[in-house]
């Protein structure tokens, strides 16, 4: 069911950032205010959510731990992640810099700081993942 | 994997006990130094005297890590903890340009600067997510050496010369920058401190090959964490009472914008430089922001002696770990730089808004005139320096003055041309009056009663704006202790923090240039079976061969260093990034398909590159259906074109130059030449996605993969495989 989900919301983000991208979506939405790189994104992050449900099906429909499938599932999870982190502050530079902390214009401090506070933060939780799946590995071939 | 836990364990604890010792060996000769400085002792001895510590402290630390093994001069024998690696990486990768380019254009350009931090940190998660850990288990020394076991011979060969034009590019930049820096700094000839840097590269990198570069790189880190924080905090401390300037410097950015304002209610504006330091996407469109971003990310990410770097790591958990604390070390560098943009730049706005008239110039500026980081009008009291020696030497006119000027080297031949007559001569006439002995105060106060107002009133009599305070944004952090009067021996730290940069960067690149020259190219054609004594003395030539190659490029390279840089993110990035991710995470992909896929992306980054600068009048009529500009706009280029080609002699060459403008554009700003917008910057975003389509066509089209080839892929993915390093054996008895 959630992997089902994840594959329909992906395909449509792909769905709606291609079709906005390549100018299809003018005739229903004329003036959007979202540029091509937003468009972009939405797309690719789109594809990486339904490519992460097809395979967290797949490992369902297996029944069995398939660590690769594990791996390759966080790999593409963690590049979504990080592809949004890198460009929400460009993309959304004009909503974010509605709100203000301390001082910092939110797409600004985004920017600035917080995007790069983020990705340490994504690298150790990776690192972490991803090594207790390589130690899940060996201890089940121990087994 | 049991017979190595206990050397390994050494020498993790060895790594960190090294560190400690030089950490408090730099606390005592800073100490030391103060009180040197207390006693009266002059600023410029203080720094060289700190140098001199420093580098005379490498060459023990260098020479305490030799070894005749090759299997420690090729990966350091895979065994350098996490942190360590992660110190060393973060460091070397983006020390020198936090120190100069990546401040200076964050004090240009404000937000549009951002687009660099978040690429250079993000590749390095990429990395981690990617390749590092999967690289390291096939244990090959450079990604040459990977991709000779993956594909095979040919790609290796490719691969080799990917590596070595890009990281050599890289290692050019570095030379050039850290020995002009060191030359500005030291009063050296420019030839005089290249072949510095050259020694000083070999007595670190010839002892121990890559365990001595490695455990050097981790003391540098440490100078330059230091260097880059430090001095920040206590001004941090001195302005907002809280040390943490990443939180602290917020408050001025609200103080800042309101300056700007009142910078434009009062027209002392020329919109044509100036960035409200905030507004987004006023030097490049959000597309070119984001295209940017990308191209960075997978330019790092695939930068070949980044993932040599995490080659040392014993296991791929391992070499997870020390991606992860590089990414925490280039967080730490990095939020520093906006801080040090923004104070500067605040101060700086804070003289212009204000209107202050000369005499009430505050005492910063005298300071900042000194380091000639700024310019009022044109001249600066380290420019009435250099003119004061022409005149003691005899130049009396301006002429002679600018022949003596030439002929010691001083920087500034150029803008002393630039001045007017009346100027030229107030400041010959301050520098008769000056002594060799006067202090920096006086000829501050001779300075601002007869250069300055010679000097404004020759700018055409306005008070201060935007355009005649000229600040030298890429010296900001090597002049902001001086600027914000802190004691010498501050100065000395963050001089010593950014040549450690310099020299952390291209100890990195030089290893990875001399491994893939020995190992990929001499050793894997015609010496495969050599013994570990001959492969180690096959890496000091190449080492030596690449240092004495590089310092004669960055000799007589002319040429703008952000193209060099510009050129080395391009190849990692559409040469190699997408053959990368193919090779660890398609086991279907081929040899065949690597190396046309390497070469298709490598010929559109060109294509793309050279249409939209050089050839940009043909390329914009040829791809007039995919360009940005829209119909109208090409339209009127064309007329544009056709008036153009009717003219004759000197005006049909104005129009054809003015048509070469239009369409070109510039790196990160599109002209008419463009596909969908984008800059050639960013060529490598649009060679990505043909590189891709190319290796993944190519490897379906020809035969499957070889079974030896596979295994290689597999192995990748294999959380039990341990890699062997094949020359370990030969070395016995070596050392």
């Amino acid at each position: 069911m959630r992997h089902g989900f994840e594959m329909v919301l992906g395909a449509l983000m792909a769905l709606t950032g291609l079709a906005l991208a390549t100018g299809l979506a003018d005739v229903v939405l004329p003036q959007l205010p979202i540029g091509l790189g937003l468009a972009m994104t939405l797309a690719t992050v789109g594809l990486l959510l339904m490519f992460d449900g097809a395979l967290g099906r797949r490992s369902r429909s297996t029944q069995d731990q398939n660590t690769n499938l594990r791996t390759v599932r966080l790999a593409t999870r963690a590049t979504a992640c990080l592809i949004a982190l890198a460009l929400v502050s460009p993309l959304l530079s004009g909503l974010l810099n509605l709100v203000s902390i301390q001082g910092f214009p939110l797409a600004y401090y985004i920017a600035a700081q917080g995007a790069l506070i983020a990705f340490g933060l994504l690298a150790f939780a990776i690192a972490r993942r991803q090594n207790g799946i390589d130690a899940d590995q060996i201890s089940s071939d121990e087994l | 994997m049991t017979l190595h836990t206990a050397p390994r364990a050494n020498a993790f604890a060895m790594s960190g006990s090294i560190t400690a010792v030089f950490f408090f060996a730099a606390l005592a000769a800073i100490a030391l130094l103060s009180i040197f400085e207390q006693l009266g002792a002059p600023t410029p001895d203080i720094v060289a005297g700190f140098a001199g510590i420093m580098l005379v402290s490498f060459a023990v630390l260098a020479w305490a890590m030799r070894s005749g093994t090759a299997g420690d001069h090729l990966l350091a024998s895979r065994s350098v903890s996490p942190v360590s690696i992660g110190l060393a990486t973060a460091t070397s990768w983006i020390g020198l340009a936090a120190f100069t380019l990546l401040t200076g254009a964050t004090y240009r350009n404000g937000y549009d600067a951002l687009a660099l931090l978040i690429g250079l940190t993000g590749g390095l998660v990429l990395s981690l997510i990617a390749f590092a850990p999967y690289v390291n288990r096939v244990g090959s020394i450079s990604l040459a050496g990977l991709f000779g076991e993956r594909f095979g011979g040919p790609a290796r060969l490719l691969t080799c010369l990917a590596v070595v034009v890009c990281a050599g590019c890289l290692f050019v930049a570095h030379l050039k920058l850290g020995s002009l820096i060191a030359a500005h700094s030291f009063g050296l000839p420019i030839e005089l401190s290249l072949a510095a840097a050259v020694l000083i590269l070999l007595m670190v990198a010839l002892p121990g090959g890559v365990k001595s570069v490695t455990m050097v790189q981790v003391v540098l880190g440490l100078l330059v964490l230091g260097a880059m924080l430090i001095p920040l905090s206590i001004a941090s401390w001195w302005t907002f009472s809280n040390p943490i300037s990443q939180l602290a410097y917020g408050e001025s950015l609200p103080r800042l914008a309101a300056l700007e304002e009142q910078m434009i209610e009062k027209g002392v504006i020329d919109f044509n430089v100036f960035r409200p330091h905030l507004n987004p996407f006023l030097q490049i469109d959000s597309l070119n922001f984001c295209t940017l971003v990308i191209g960075l990310l997978a330019g790092t990410a695939a930068m070949p002696h980044l993932l040599a770097r995490t080659q040392v790591s014993p296991s791929a958990a391992s070499a997870r770990l020390s991606c992860a604390w590089s990414v925490f070390f280039a967080v730490i560098i990095l939020t520093a730089v906006p801080a040090y943009a923004a104070l500067v730049k605040f101060d700086v706005y804070k003289l212009i808004a204000g209107q202050t008239a000369i005499a009430d110039l505050p005492p910063w500026v005298a300071r900042a005139s000194h380091a000639d980081t700024v310019r009022l009008w044109g001249v600066s009291t380290a420019m009435l320096d250099d003119v004061a020696r022409a005149t003691r030497a005899g130049a009396t006119d301006s002429a002679a003055i600018s022949a003596h000027l030439q002929a010691n080297g001083s920087p500034f031949v150029y803008s002393w041309s630039q001045l007017q007559a009346p100027v030229q001569s107030a400041l010959a006439d301050v520098a008769k009056q000056s002594g060799p002995g006067q202090s920096a105060a006086q000829t501050w106060d001779h300075f601002k009663q007869s250069v300055l107002p010679a000097a404004a009133t020759a700018g055409g009599g306005e008070g201060l704006t935007i355009t005649n305070v000229e600040v030298n944004a890429d010296r900001i952090v090597l002049a902001f202790p001086a600027i914000s009067g802190m004691p010498g021996i501050a100065t000395a730290v963050i001089l010593a923090g950014v040549l450690s940069a310099a020299l952390a960067g291209a100890l990195g690149l030089l290893t990875t240039i001399a491994g893939t020259l020995s190992h990929d190219i001499h050793i894997a054609l015609f010496d495969r079976n050599a013994p570990g004594a001959r492969r180690v003395l096959g890496l000091r030539c190449a080492t030596i061969a690449a240092a004495v190659l590089g310092a004669a490029v960055a000799f007589l390279y002319q040429g703008s260093l952000t193209d060099l840089i510009v050129m080395s993110f391009t190849i990692a990035a559409a040469v190699l990034f997408p053959a990368l991710v193919l090779a660890v995470w398609w086991p279907r992909a081929n040899a065949w398909g690597a190396v046309a896929g390497m070469i298709a992306g490598l010929a559109t980054a060109i294509y793309y590159i050279a249409g939209t600068s050089e050839y940009a009048i043909g390329f914009a009529e040829t791809w007039s259906g995919l360009t940005s500009a829209g119909a109208d706009a090409m339209a009127e280029f064309g007329d544009l074109k056709g008036a153009g080609l009717a003219a004759e002699g000197d005006a049909q060459a104005a129009a054809l130059a003015n048509l070469q403008t239009q369409a070109s554009g510039t790196l990160f700003t599109p002209g008419l030449a463009n596909w969908l917008g984008i800059a050639r910057g960013s060529a490598a975003v649009i060679a990505i996605p043909v590189g891709f389509l190319v290796t993944i066509l190519v490897s379906l089209l020809t035969p499957k993969v070889s079974e030896a080839h596979r295994r290689v892929a597999m192995a990748m993915h294999d959380p039990r495989h341990e890699p062997v390093l094949p020359f370990e054996d030969a070395d016995e008895g070596t050392a």
